[in-house]
């Protein structure tokens, strides 16, 4: 009885591996860590349990970010299920070992284990793990070229590397979607529509981009998912941009931003608020496009945001230039100057530093020459993506803050 | 003068041109990574065992 009662304290392998297993379930994964290792120490002569643990020590890592924690884990329940030829385990060990690779950049290394994962479930004739694997795959190459699109890249001039493997992704991604489309799951077709659309968006394929998020948002409707219908809402107006189509583009970054609001996300309601501003200098509407770049100003004064807060200064002194008001356009060159040094951006202060001076020769200009500056000038050849700012309108010789800003031509009229 | 119109002209689309030029690389993704679990519990209410990490910050289970 007494011996009985200490092997009780005692806790068994699997007993320490449920605790883990259920902390785990509820998002407290340290906790889990540290359960699943101490059944490790207990250890165990199940190894199915062993690899159960093994996998789920991994995925517990990986969302702690621990990402060679992960690998270390995924690792062990690989060559546990090899050693003990349970195929099934090592298929799912596969895709999770592929899954920290690819999050690590190792890239060839995960391609390797998405195949493996996808050798197996064919193999197996698991039409669901099949559909993983494509999945996984497409993810791979998906991540594979856009992480070389951002070590500096120009855009529409991508190496080839990239154009490669995100053809390969939409490949994968295509196959996928056969699957669940066969198998009717609505929810895995969204995500596959989605990451196809910004796969053909980043190629360069706009229209087939439009498509897919078009599909992308469709299901979004039907399950009511917000998140998902405000995703493919910009996603589709980003791909309106690069189509030309301006007034569509803003119609879906309305909708867009609509949706952020309600889903209180101040951050992407800042970010609408500036594409669709900028959409509308576009569309050479400066009014609106000055209306929603203060929109943006004031969300980013809000979340401490300077960064964007020199975007929007930047932007509006850009589209009261276009109205002539070049009053209010110094204030934002202003604005823009003082935020640009502060948060050390070169280039941003160079080009506010450029704006300040022309803006004080113009404002000295019109001042000095009365009417007929503006008037002069108005056949410049621009084409730089559409926009053709409107230099028609003369500053206005009431408003004060000319004054502050040219002295010594207000002297020389006096 | 005409210098100085041509140089507004150029400044006053630039800050699009930068957008843009962000706007290339953008994309709202879906969640790009699915990991597989092995359950331990008999009573696993996820009999698939998937779960799925959007964008590797939100957690929710399939």
């Amino acid at each position: 009885c007494v011996q009985r009662s200490s092997g009780r304290m005692e806790a068994s392998c699997l007993e320490l591996a449920l605790e883990g297993e259920r902390l785990c379930k509820l998002g407290d994964y340290h906790a889990g860590v540290s359960f699943f290792e101490a059944a490790i120490q207990v250890g165990t002569e199940d190894l199915q349990v062993l690899s159960a643990i093994y996998s789920q020590v991994g995925n517990a890592y990986f969302h702690l970010r621990d990402y060679a924690k992960a690998l270390e884990f995924h690792r062990h329940d690989l060559t546990l299920t090899r050693t003990i030829g349970d195929l099934l385990g090592e298929a799912k060990a596969s895709g999770n070992l592929g899954n920290t690779l690819k999050v690590l950049g190792r890239f060839d290394e995960a391609v390797v284990c998405c195949q493996r994962h996808l050798d197996i479930t064919r193999d197996i004739r698991d039409k669901v793990g099949q559909a993983r694997a494509l999945y996984n795959f497409g993810n791979v190459y998906h991540a594979k070229g856009k992480s070389i699109c951002w070590s500096g890249a120009e855009p529409g001039d991508f190496p080839e590397e990239v154009t490669t493997a995100l053809r390969k992704a939409a490949e994968y991604y295509e196959a996928n979607l056969a699957i669940v489309k066969e198998l009717g799951d609505r929810a895995a077709q969204g995500r596959t529509y989605g990451n196809l659309g910004n796969t053909h968006y980043l190629l360069g394929n706009f229209r087939e981009a439009v498509s897919s998020h078009e599909q992308r948002l469709l299901i979004a409707k039907e399950f009511g998912d917000r998140a998902a219908e405000r995703r493919a809402y910009c996603n589709l107006g980003n791909a309106y941009i690069f189509l030309g189509e301006f007034k569509l583009a803003a119609e879906h970054y309305k909708k867009t931003l609509q949706l952020a609001r309600q889903l209180k996300d101040r951050a992407v309601e800042a970010q609408a608020c500036y594409s669709l501003g900028n959409t509308y200098t576009l569309l050479q509407d400066y009014e609106r496009a000055i209306d929603y770049h203060l929109k943006h100003l004031i969300i980013a004064q809000d979340l401490n945001d300077r960064v964007g807060e020199g975007r929007a200064c930047w932007s509006l002194g850009n589209a009261h230039t276009a109205l002539g008001n070049h009053d209010q356009a110094m204030h934002f060159a202003e604005k823009h100057l003082e935020i640009s040094k502060e948060t050390g951006d070169r280039s941003g202060e160079l080009t506010a530093r450029m704006n300040v001076s022309d803006l004080q020769m113009v404002l000295g200009l019109s001042y000095s020459t009365n009417n007929s500056v503006v008037s002069e000038n108005k056949e410049i050849d621009y084409n730089l993506h559409g926009a053709r700012p409107r230099m028609s309108r003369r500053h206005s010789m009431e408003n004060l803050e000319l004054m502050k800003l040219t002295p010594d031509k207000i002297n020389g009229q006096k | 003068k005409a210098s100085i119109y041509g140089v507004m002209h150029a400044i006053q689309v630039d800050s699009v041109q930068r957008w843009m030029e962000d706007l290339r690389h953008m994309t709202e993704v879906e969640c790009m990574c699915v990991l597989q679990s092995k359950p331990i519990g008999v009573d696993e209410d996820a009999a698939q065992g998937e779960f799925i990490v959007t964008g590797s910050v939100h957690i929710t289970r399939d």
